[in-house]
């Protein structure tokens, strides 16, 4: 799925906006995605919910930097 | 150094016609028949007018630059047409709070996307791309995989059937005709219109001149959301019935009509009218290749390449930045 080898490079601390990043990152970012798999399917979460849970929790991982960021600008 | 120029969106609608004349030594094509002819012609047409309203919210995003693009486009359209299947369920009287209601779901996703996009600073690609997946996930949980609704009579008789008897234009391409004009006065007369395309250009210009940068990339997400929703109810009232993956499809060639029309991918500049050609000329060739009987998978191929080929022949035009 184009949507996971992405995320495993955002993830990973690859910046999308180019010029950061390395071979290591993506890795553990694939790794972490595959964790997450893992773990919902071990959660008892219904089927129809899976892709809703899953797609949401890699939004929310995408969003992070962001919000860190914009908290961080608040107190300075 | 420039001898002779055409616009993107002539050069579409001609390259359409040239293809579409062509067509007629295919043997099983319509050969010598005007009538069948003037058939077909209407047909490619109808079929052009959902990729086209789809593409309309992607022109938009397109032209906001910076990167801008709509993925989630696809999974709207899905979402979209199940919902006014759901809802209206045969009942005239429940299209139009449908509708609205369609609208308005589309638009808060675009909304989310905005917000992500513009404060998060969560590259558009990665953001709308995100956004798919969850849309995807929505559609799962309402429906669990299988959807009862139906579509109501009125729907199919605007939408599918001719204007009237004695006129044989479909009625989609009328609501189109309207529409593609209405997306002209939002891009060319309005305020609106014009920031987006001064944010195209340059960010920081477009700043400094006083325009709401900020504001105007999520107006410009919203109604992409919103239109790309529009899409789907038009998608679901001319086909009558949805299944899960009845805009995905769609994803893709509505960017490729959106570059085919001429419009900038790094944006600032393009024009709706485009859009509409480029989706013609996609819809064509789709068919064409149809009626030559060739696989998906050359259908894919041969997609591909014209959009690379006309694209490599719009970026020779001189750019708007350098």
């Amino acid at each position: 799925m184009t949507l996971n080898s992405i995320t495993a490079v955002v993830i990973g601390g690859n910046a999308f906006s180019g010029g950061i990043g390395g071979v290591a990152g993506p890795i553990m970012g694939a790794v972490t995605l595959s964790l997450l798999q893992n773990i919902i399917s071990f959660a008892h979460i219904n089927t129809w919910w899976e892709t809703l849970v899953k797609a949401t929790i890699i939004v929310v991982a995408l969003a992070a930097p962001g919000i860190i960021n914009l908290i961080r600008r608040r107190r300075a | 150094m420039r001898r002779f120029s055409i616009s993107p969106p002539v050069a579409a609608l001609i390259l359409a016609v040239i293809l579409f004349l062509l067509s007629g030594f295919l043997p099983n094509s319509y050969g010598t028949d005007v009538q069948v002819a003037m058939a077909q012609a209407t047909n490619i047409v109808r079929l052009a007018v959902f990729l086209g309203v789809i593409a309309a919210g992607q022109t938009l995003v397109i032209i906001s630059g910076s990167e801008g693009i709509d993925l989630s486009a696809g999974s709207v359209v899905t979402l979209t047409a199940i919902l006014t299947y759901i809802v209206v369920n045969g009942a005239n009287e429940k299209v139009l709070p449908a509708l609205l209601m369609v609208l308005a779901v589309g638009a808060l996703i675009g909304l989310v996307n905005g917000v992500g996009i513009t404060f998060l600073k969560i590259s558009p690609f990665v953001m709308t791309l995100g956004m798919a997946g969850v849309v995807t996930g929505a559609i799962i949980v309402i429906t669990h995989g299988n959807v009862t609704g139906k579509v109501a009579p009125i729907m199919t008789r605007l939408i599918a059937r001719p204007v009237s008897p004695s006129i044989p234009i479909p009625g989609a391409v009328v609501i189109w005709l309207i529409f593609g004009l209405l997306m002209w006065l939002l891009l060319e007369r309005t305020t609106f219109g014009k920031h987006l395309f001064a944010i195209g250009v340059n960010r920081i210009t477009a700043t400094l001149s006083g325009v709401n940068v900020t504001l105007t990339n999520l107006v410009t997400y919203s109604l992409a959301g919103a239109l790309a929703g529009f899409g789907g109810f038009l998608l679901v009232g001319n086909t009558g019935v949805v299944h899960l993956q009845l805009g995905q499809p769609f994803l893709f060639p509505s960017i490729a009509a959106v570059a085919v029309g001429g419009t900038l991918l790094s944006g600032g500049k393009g024009s709706y009218w485009g859009t509409m050609a480029g989706a013609i000329v996609l819809t064509l060739i789709t068919s064409l290749l149809t009626t030559m009987q060739m696989p998906e998978s050359v259908r894919r191929m041969v997609l591909g390449a014209t959009l690379l080929i006309l694209i490599s022949i719009y970026g020779r035009q001189r750019s708007l930045r350098l």
